[in-house]
């Protein structure tokens, strides 16, 4: 492996990590104000590009840059469709099994219901769209920054142009969720809700306002993860669920909980990826079973992420 | 016949998953993946060269090694890291199937020749596997899995599965071997699916990547959800259902005029969605009709079955605990400080102080959840390490949980029977109870005749086949204590039981206390409302940050000027 | 008390097994439409997993179903038996394909069509009973074997055959070739066939690379092949990736020509590169005719008979204001499938055994381009080197090479309404 390929393999890495980090910080907000593990939360970042592409494209979209109008219809309706999925399902297949009545929550019920609302999304983007894979447009114009699209790079290697403003964007969401729930009312009464929902109750916070609200940043997040990760490649209908687990992974690298924490462990684990992909002995076939492979080993040694404390007792 | 047979197989494996998921209570998204081992696993071993017999059995005993790995670093974690543990699993498992077609054969798949035949010339064996004899093996197995989890569920195991589900953290506190069960359930459960798998593999002939995908775990979970809690006839009726779907979807269509294809995948997520929704109300309907036998009234005692294992312990001996110079630590705070509390036979010990004195980590510690850095534990004058309290309270130390904690809906009887299922050393008794073994019913008349005391001692008798709900807070306190004194221990401690009560419930929990002390028990007992301590206690402990302030009788603690200014800055009586 | 216990118990497995017959029983039943005057073609598509692929297969056996209706079925034993088409969805899964190959047998159905997927496990089932069986998409080396699979015939162009055409083709130009295949079977199959192929013809490989088959971005492994002196690419490879060689190679601005499979032709392929409409003109690939030596009519008459029953697949691209089209060009093997076996049925007068012997002892027909397809003792390819050709995207058109002799004289099939 020479220098260029490991600086080209790290770019590639940072800015898929960028995805898994959005979708890893959603994963994670979410667990924090609601001990709930979102299992359809991937399925958003597919669903919010799909059904926006098929609302403004139709059922053979072309990677080609749409127009102005297009693009900002684009933009705006897969961020919509991330936070609506993100609320519905949130309202229709876990919030009927959390704690009700003082009978404890019901984890099988949300379990069940967080991955077959996954399934249903897939399904109901299969009925429109029944192809293996489809071209996503790019509403965000990043292969536009040069000519060709790419950018070579000392040492010999090359990336595609979009590579820059996918981790910069990326990176400036985060910063937008943390500042977010640092700074603003709503943030802060998450916060206050992800620290001891029981004292929030007591201090009159609105909590049920404020874990839907954490299920549509999440969603939002997921929108964005699709605005710049779908264009990049062909998408399936079905690729959400390991981009979703991939998210976690990378949640759990960090803290569950921690939106930085997320954003850490989404980058590490998508230089990661690529860096096993470029390694002359392991390739593409191990690099794609990177992230299942950290996310199966981390939950069962720190369920609560690797930076989490190690629990005291079994309560 | 041949599709009877898979579906057959495919019932295996989800009585496999009904016993962790249904029974046990965890929700294991990954059965795929265990089928694919068994299915993948036989089909590799034939292929080079080993018999087929020896080739299921060395799959399906690989595949339950490997539920047993799972359930090692699984049994510690909570219902919703493990349902994402074994979701990432069954990804894992069949990415890599698709990734390595060395592994799985590709998309082709591994094939074998069918139908199979099992010849042996030394035992003049020779069967060819036609797919009826598919389904004889498969209904045999499914019927004798049924008949093994219906009469398992009856016997101690059942208890053990019904704590499992109802309340991990409760059931560890009065000493059922959570982790221990969860590992066997698991391993189980993956070696049933792996011989689901098998069965496939042998009767199809291929085997390949896109057959066990982790759409096969997620219908199987559903498939087991249909029926509800512990119920033997969920999982036929899940597969059942499943089985049914494409007929279904494509008398819909063409009723409707619609694609039967697209048809079918979306009634299998209507399905799903359906299934989902009616699981709440479908378990209450049917309910009432599967669990008649909770109404049946208590036994009589048996005065000499449970004699000298009722946790009474004749005064004098060595304390019965006894905690020397205990730290504590949480990060850098010092919880406990060098604590010194004796618990003696006959006794109520109360631990008394402020908010963050450190009382409810000294009961932790004597209970065994929480470690000392330093110091040491005695139960009667042994000393014991180590943060389980499974042995902690087979040692006889068993602990009610501060808040108002519930084996979920089980009855009050279940739940004191729960108890008293952990008194019991007797090893295999979930087997010998399979059996129907002399020494297992004797066992099970010794647990109705300990529920029955426990019951009695706390007052609860009345209240046997009653669900948690309808009992007041009081009632729920001593259930926590019935439990715990079923057990069998003989050191009791108690969390503060009379927070939320009125004067007449804490009337009635001072007698029940005294009762059992009186016994011939020790109660230690962390409490805030000091009118009753002063009332119960023979000897008081006071706490302050950490430090042992003063112990004695509640009079001469009182008269304490250290405990006076630290803590009881008024007159206690106020 | 025990006995009330054993009855409790019996109770229980009473209803145990009527859930079971229950299961059965929905399980079991399957309706079929057929009744006993049809002669059944079942078709074992992938429906919900590759539509695509699946599409045309049941589009071709339906149009050829239909026209035999339309003069009253097939003749044979003595009486007109009108044609039923079965599509069943596989699902991309070997056992479901097995299964519905027992459900063509156990309909005495006169032949099974499949894309390929599950035929060794299809050839157990089918070979006892001389079903028939024709794979009409998939090229793989292992698929077709005609002493081991007797009943599996292939109807469309094999694997080894268009690498080693490709081979013959490439080395007349001296090339310095750099390979990339996907992770997939077909790309590693043919990474060896490309690569025994191009050692016979003396063709120096200069780079090699294993991409994950649906990778968005192989500029890396492009970029590579470029400094090791490659002056063609090949990319043995589904659509994804073969869109991303094109892409990273138009990025780079490096004018190579680059080969395809005929996966080349996959409407993703265009969708994908979209943007850049120009980069496509450096792209061939290999793949079967559509038109044979007597002209387009032939497929002229196919086409507008597959057009008129099932209307254009249009690709969403558009090309000086025209939709962009898919011609209905793998939909002629499964069309030539049911056609030919209409052929055998009427010689051999009955389905099972007799269809199969006729089948495989040289019975050939005009197949919907024009070309001849048919079978012998030992032969299970039903499209022959001969028929393949090399054509490039012009204009979004598929214009055949002209430096190539049996791919020169081919006309092009205009691909805009």
């Amino acid at each position: 492996m020479t220098g260029g390929q490991l600086l080209q393999a790290v770019l590639t890495g940072l800015s898929l990590g960028a995805v898994y980090g959005l979708v890893g910080i959603g994963f994670s907000l979410v667990w924090s104000l609601t001990r709930v593990l979102p299992f359809a939360h991937g399925d958003l970042v597919v669903g919010g590009a799909l059904f926006a592409v098929l609302a403004v494209v139709g059922t053979t979209p072309v990677a080609v840059s749409p127009g102005a109008g297009r693009s900002v219809a684009l933009v705006v309706l897969t961020l919509a469709f991330g936070v609506v999925l993100s609320v519905v399902s949130y309202g229709v297949a876990v919030r009927p099994f959390l704690d009700r009545a003082g009978h404890g929550e019901d984890v099988l019920g949300w379990v069940a219901g967080g991955v077959t609302a996954g399934l249903v999304i897939r399904t109901a983007l299969g009925v429109a769209l029944p192809a293996a894979a489809y071209a996503v447009p790019d509403p965000l114009h990043f292969d536009g920054f040069t000519s060709s699209g790419t950018v070579t790079l000392p040492g010999g290697g090359s990336v595609p142009v979009r590579v820059f403003p996918v981790i910069a964007v990326g990176l400036l969401a985060a910063a937008a969720v943390d500042r977010f729930l640092v700074r603003s009312r709503l943030g802060r009464a998450m916060r206050s809700v992800a620290d001891d929902p029981d004292a929030a109750v007591l201090c009159g916070v609105p909590v049920e306002r404020a874990v839907v609200a954490a299920f549509a940043v999440a969603g939002l997040l997921a929108g964005a993860a699709a605005l710049l990760s779908a264009p990049a490649q062909p998408v399936g209908v079905d690729d959400g669920v390991v981009l979703g687990l991939a998210g976690a992974a990378g949640a759990l690298l960090g803290r569950l909980g921690s939106p930085r924490g997320a954003l850490a462990g989404g980058l590490a684990l998508g230089v990661a990826q690529q860096v096993v992909q470029v390694a002359p002995s392991l390739g593409a076939a191990w690099s794609e079973l990177v992230p299942l492979a950290v996310l199966v080993v981390v939950v069962a040694a720190r369920p609560g992420g690797l930076r989490a404390p190690r629990q005291v007792a079994v309560e | 016949m041949t599709t009877l047979a898979a579906d057959l197989y495919l019932l295996v494996a989800a009585y496999g998953l009904a016993l962790a998921v249904s029974y046990a209570g965890l929700p294991v998204l990954g059965q795929g993946a265990f089928v694919a081992v068994g299915a993948f696993g036989t089909a590799q071993l034939e292929g080079h060269g080993v018999p087929l017999l020896v080739a299921v059995a060395v799959a399906v005993v690989a595949a339950g090694g490997a539920g047993y790995v799972v359930g090692f670093a699984a049994a510690r974690l909570a219902g919703s890291s493990l349902a994402l543990a074994t979701w990432g699993l069954a990804w894992l498992v069949y990415t890599a199937l698709v990734l390595f077609p060395r592994l799985s054969g590709g998309s082709q798949g591994l094939t074998r020749p069918t139908p199979a035949s099992l010849t042996s010339p030394s035992l003049g064996v020779d069967v060819v596997l036609q797919p009826w004899v598919h389904v004889v093996v498969g209904t045999v197995l499914v019927v004798a899995l049924a008949l093994v989890l219906v009469r398992a569920d009856a016997g101690p195991w059942g208890l053990d599965w019904a704590a499992l589900r109802t309340g991990p953290a409760l059931a560890d506190s009065i000493g059922v071997p959570v982790q221990r069960r969860r590992r066997a359930v698991l391993a189980a459960a993956a070696a049933l699916g792996a011989l689901g798998g098998a069965g496939t593999a042998v009767l199809q002939g291929v085997v390949a990547p896109v057959d066990y995908s982790p759409l096969l775990s997620l219908q199987l979970f559903v498939a087991v959800l249909v029926g509800g809690t512990a119920a033997w006839w969920g999982p036929a009726l899940g597969i059942g259902l499943l089985a049914a779907l494409p007929t279904t979807a494509d008398a819909i269509a063409s009723a409707a005029g619609i694609d039967p294809l697209r048809a079918r995948a979306v009634l299998t997520a209507v399905l799903l969605v359906a299934v989902l929704a009616l699981r709440a109300p479908a378990g209450r309907l049917v309910a009432p009709y599967l669990r008649r036998w909770q109404r049946r009234p208590p036994r009589d005692p048996l005065p000499d079955a449970a004699a000298g294992r009722d946790g009474t312990v004749p005064a004098g001996e060595a304390p019965l605990l006894a905690l020397r110079a205990v730290v504590v630590e949480y990060g850098a705070v010092r919880a406990l400080d060098g604590v010194d509390v004796e618990l003696r036979a006959g006794e109520v010990h109360a631990l008394v102080g402020p908010n963050g004195s450190g009382k409810s980590t000294a009961l932790r510690v004597a209970a065994g959840v929480v470690a000392p850095v330093e110091g040491s534990v005695r139960v009667r004058g042994e000393p014991v390490v180590g943060t389980s309290a499974a042995p902690r309270v087979r040692a006889g130390v068993a602990r009610t949980l501060q808040r108002t904690a519930m084996l979920g809906r089980l009855p009050v009887g279940r739940q004191v029977e729960v108890g008293a299922r952990a008194r019991e050393r007797a090893p295999y008794a979930g087997l010998r109870h399979l059996v129907a073994a002399p020494s297992a019913v004797r066992e099970r008349r010794e647990r109705a005749a300990a529920t029955a005391a426990a019951l009695d001692l706390t007052g609860l008798t009345e209240r046997f086949a009653a669900v948690p709900d309808v009992l007041d807070t009081a009632e729920q306190r001593l259930l926590q204590v019935a439990r715990a004194v079923a057990t069998g221990a003989s050191a009791v401690l108690v969390d503060e039981p009379a927070a939320g009560m009125s004067a007449r419930q804490r009337d009635r929990l001072a007698g029940i206390l005294r009762r059992l002390a009186d016994s011939g028990r020790g109660v230690l007992l962390v409490e805030h409302d000091m009118n009753l301590v002063g009332r119960i206690a023979d000897r008081v402990t006071v706490l302050a940050e950490g430090r042992v302030l003063a112990t004695g009788t509640p009079e001469a603690v009182r008269a304490d000027p250290a405990v006076a200014r630290a803590y009881l800055g008024v007159p206690a009586d106020s | 008390m025990k006995d009330a216990a054993l009855r409790h118990l019996l109770g229980r497995s009473v209803l145990a097994a009527g859930v079971l017959a229950t299961a059965a029983l929905g399980a079991g039943c399957s309706p079929s439409a057929k009744s006993g005057s049809d002669v059944e073609f079942v078709v074992s598509a992938p429906v919900s997993t590759s539509p695509w692929i699946a599409r045309f297969e049941r589009n071709g056996a339906e149009l050829a179903a239909s026209q035999l209706n339309a003069h009253g079925g097939i003749t044979y034993g003595g009486a007109k038996h009108h044609v039923v088409v079965t599509v069943l969805d596989n699902a991309g899964s070997p056992q479901q394909v097995a299964a519905h190959a027992r459900q063509a047998v156990s309909d005495h159905a006169a032949a099974l069509i499949i894309d390929g997927v599950g035929a060794a496990a299809v050839a157990d089932v089918t070979g006892p009973a001389g079903l028939p069986t024709f794979v009409v998409f998939d090229g793989g080396a292992s698929i077709v074997d005609p002493v081991k699979r007797p009943t599996i015939f292939r109807l469309a162009p094999a694997d080894k055959f268009m690498t080693l055409r490709l081979a013959d083709y490439l080395a007349a130009k001296h090339p310095q070739v750099g390979i990339i295949v996907d992770d997939t079977s077909f790309g590693t199959d043919g990474l060896a066939s490309l690569q025994s192929a191009f050692a016979r013809d003396e063709i120096k490989v200069r780079s090699k690379s294993v991409v994950p088959s649906g990778s968005g971005d192989i500029t890396g492994q492009v970029l590579a092949a470029r400094s090791r002196g490659v002056t063609t690419l090949v990319v043995w490879a589904g659509a994804p990736v073969v869109a991303a060689a094109i892409n990273a190679a138009g990025a780079a601005g490096w004018q190579v020509p680059i080969w395809t499979g005929p996966s080349g032709e996959d409407p993703l392929v265009r969708q994908r590169v979209g943007l850049h409409g120009s980069w496509l003109d450096n792209v061939g690939f290999v793949s079967f005719r559509i038109t044979a030596e007597v002209g387009p009519k032939p497929f002229a008459t196919f086409r507008k008979a597959y057009v008129a029953k099932f209307g254009e697949d249009k690709l969403g691209v558009t090309q000086n204001f025209k939709d962009v089209v898919q011609p209905p060009d793998w939909a002629m093997f499964s069309y030539d499938a049911v056609n030919l076996v209409a052929d055998a049925l009427n010689k051999a007068g009955a389905t099972g055994p007799k269809l199969q012997a006729v089948l495989s002892g040289h019975d050939v027909i005009t197949g919907a381009n024009g070309d001849e397809r048919g079978y012998g003792e030992s032969s299970r390819e039903g499209v022959s080197p001969d028929d393949m050709y090399f054509a490039r995207f012009t204009g979004f058109v598929f214009a055949p090479v002209t430096d190539d002799l049996l791919s020169q004289n081919l006309p092009a099939v205009p691909q805009t309404l």
